[in-house]
């Protein structure tokens, strides 16, 4: 058992308590707004009594440490309130919408980190070499470029241009009516496979292709830098030159070796990143109109739906406080020095 | 007694390419090593001692080029030879390193990376040979519960125990001669006694010769059976060690000497030799310490001294000793 279930007990603790944190910020800044909601609430030319009805109704007479814990008790319960545009409750759209994000950024991540660490690996052992200013000026580009703009050109190069690749939603209605696709798990790759249902898999194939490519832009080009950077140092190190001179193969050391003495800190690097993917991933779904919770969010600001933002924030930030505490898991795996 | 040499390095030269130039590490420096023997090589920091273990190694940095010379392995060219060697496990020259804590890598256990050089060298492939291999080496470096040890990350074992580890995981390929670079430097003194006997130990059990690198003239006399004294990458003076201790010749080594603190005469002052080793990019053209030598004549300052036998197996470079006037 490389990590002991304590550490993995303690940090889940820790986990509860962030969420906590993110619920009791966002309770205070919804507090802090000097309103009074109870007088929307009543409604325009409400009696004295009205308005107290709908102060007890809102709990707003209690004292502010109850109002908290009712706050709670309706996140928990899932009561987190009806969209003002959509009208339908916010935790129902959030987790219909979550899972297209989740998708997204899962595809974009995989393929992210696939090709970036290799990419990385290839700079650093050829140092100086053509290969590596190549890769450095790929990604020094590939950073740099605001993901909506890259969105916008590859939505041009490859939907209008070369018209190889649809620019916009998940999957085309017709064929989800045709083969009577239901989504089960609300992955859609993932309930295509499932049902055997091949139309909608290519198509939906297809449709991921862009978006995931812009959105994995950042974190490719992250990885690889990393990459190359902590190898070259790593290679540099008593440890690697003590194993070259006892003798081992170079297959070896760097493979077997020095790879994952590099991986530490880019797999600490993918946590920090995936909030800037989040970000990444409201431009990106807006550019496509990819009904992920970017879209749902950037919708429900622009039409002032305070539940929904609320609802969105709060998804986001526990999905990202969920994210890192795995990535701390992995790197107690890989570091036993971090496994206390 | 006519021992059979198993190392010959013949008119070493090392340059290291660096960025304003290059730095002439080593120069014209040879001596031998017998079957069995430990030769110390001594000197300060930039003597190029270190430079001289890693190339015999075979462990030089990328940016080191060997200029000319030849270190001869048990009768084979090794500088010529070594990029296709497929020899066996006694053909290797094993190393160990002054920082046991950096030689190995945090990520990995420490069974593990015995197993890989036990298996990579001597062709194991069964896994319970190659524990029970590597197991007898960490015992036979009088390591504590070697299970336990085995099964340890590097963090987890003090700095005494990785030294001992390392000269384990040095040795469990059965080589002909070990380089030991500086191998007590970083460790308190009561361990560095403890290393050294776990060498020598060592050394008459499996009969391996040594290649003792240290700054150390007292660790030298300890453990040498042979002390090379070198100084901004030449040979100064090779002698046996007491030969070389009651009898130094060569100024630098008398310097040295006397640097080593004397214990039993109260309140005496600690001495060192005035100034600096000289630029190794622009070598001086006559004797490399001629600015710091107190004996310093003028024939020092344009023609080198060349090494030679001034005494029986005593080797000295310096123009006090030159072989007519014997």
């Amino acid at each position: 058992m490389p990590v002991s279930k304590e550490y993995i007990v303690k940090r889940i603790i820790l986990l509860i308590f962030v969420i906590l944190g993110v619920l009791f910020i966002t309770f205070v800044i919804t507090r802090l707004i000097p309103a009074r909601p109870e007088l929307l609430w009543a409604g325009p030319h409400a009696t004295i009594e009205q308005i107290e009805r709908a102060r007890k109704q809102l709990h707003l007479d209690k004292p502010i440490y109850i109002q908290f814990i009712l706050y709670l008790q309706d996140f928990l319960t899932g009561n987190w309130g009806i969209s003002w545009r959509t009208k339908s409750p916010v935790i129902v759209d959030v987790l219909s919408t979550l899972t297209a994000t989740l998708e997204l950024v899962i595809i974009a991540f995989f393929f992210a980190f696939i090709i970036g660490i290799p990419v990385g690996v290839l700079a650093a052992l050829k140092k100086y070499s053509w290969i590596d200013d190549l890769t450095r000026i790929i990604t020094v580009v590939g950073a740099s470029i605001p993901v909506f703009w890259l969105a916008l050109i590859v939505q041009l190069v490859f939907g209008s241009w070369l018209g190889i690749l649809p620019s916009a939603k998940r999957v085309d209605e017709w064929i989800v009516i045709v083969t009577g696709f239901k989504p089960v798990t609300g992955f859609y790759l993932l309930d295509s496979v499932i049902q055997g249902n091949l139309p909608v898999f290519i198509d939906t194939v297809k449709r991921i292709i862009l978006p995931a490519l812009v959105l994995a832009a950042y974190p490719f080009c992250l990885s690889t830098r990393m990459t190359r950077a902590v190898m070259i140092e790593v290679l540099s190190e008593q440890h690697v030159k003590s194993l070259i001179a006892w003798g081992l193969s170079k297959k070896t050391i760097l493979f077997k070796y020095s790879l994952k003495n590099t991986i530490v800190p880019v797999i600490a690097s993918l946590g920090l990143s995936f909030g800037y993917t989040i970000i990444g991933a409201f431009m990106v779904e807006l550019v496509f109109v990819w009904p992920g919770i970017g879209f749902y969010a950037a919708m429900s600001l622009l039409s002032f739906d305070y539940p929904a933002v609320i609802g969105c924030v709060i998804t986001v930030a526990i999905f990202y406080s969920i994210i890192n505490t795995l990535v701390d898991m992995i790197h107690s795996i890989i570091d036993p020095r971090v496994r206390l | 007694m006519t021992r059979q040499k198993i190392l010959q390095v013949e008119n070493l030269s090392i340059d290291y390419v660096v960025l304003d130039g290059i730095i002439k590490a080593v120069r014209n420096v040879s001596f031998t090593i017998d079957e069995g023997e430990v030769v110390c090589l001594v000197g300060e920091s930039g003597s190029g001692k270190t430079t001289v273990g890693l190339a015999i190694a075979g462990a030089l940095p990328e940016n080191a080029v060997i200029r000319e010379g030849k270190i001869i392995f048990r009768g084979r060219d090794f500088l010529s030879n070594r990029l296709k060697d497929k020899s066996t496990s006694e053909d290797r020259i094993m190393i160990i390193f002054q920082d046991p804590v950096a030689t190995l890598n945090p990520l990995f256990r420490v069974g593990e990376i015995i197993s890989d050089v036990i298996k990579h060298h001597l062709k194991i492939t069964n896994p319970g040979e190659i524990r029970e291999k590597a197991l007898e080496f960490l015992k036979a470096v009088e390591l504590p519960d070697p299970e336990r040890v085995f099964n340890s990350y590097p963090h987890e074992l003090s700095g005494g125990m990785l030294q001992r580890v390392v000269i384990a995981i040095a040795l469990s390929i059965n080589p002909r001669l070990l380089i030991a670079d500086e191998p007590t430097t970083m460790l308190d003194v009561t361990l560095q006694a403890q290393i050294l006997d776990l060498l020598i130990n060592l050394k008459k059990k499996l009969g391996v010769s040594i290649l003792f690198i240290t700054h150390n003239l007292g660790v030298a006399a300890e453990i040498g059976d042979r002390i090379i004294v070198m100084y901004g990458g030449e040979i100064f003076e090779e002698a046996r060690s007491e030969e070389l201790l009651y009898n130094p010749l060569h100024p630098y080594t008398r310097g040295l000497l006397e640097c080593i603190p004397k214990t039993h005469i109260k309140y005496s002052k600690l001495k060192s030799i005035p100034g600096m080793i000289f630029d190794l990019m622009n070598p001086p053209k006559g004797c490399t310490f001629v600015d710091r030598c107190t004996e310093a004549m003028e024939i020092c300052r344009n023609v080198k001294p060349q090494l030679v036998e001034f005494l029986k197996d005593h080797r000295v470079a310096c123009h006090l000793y030159r072989l007519e006037e014997r």
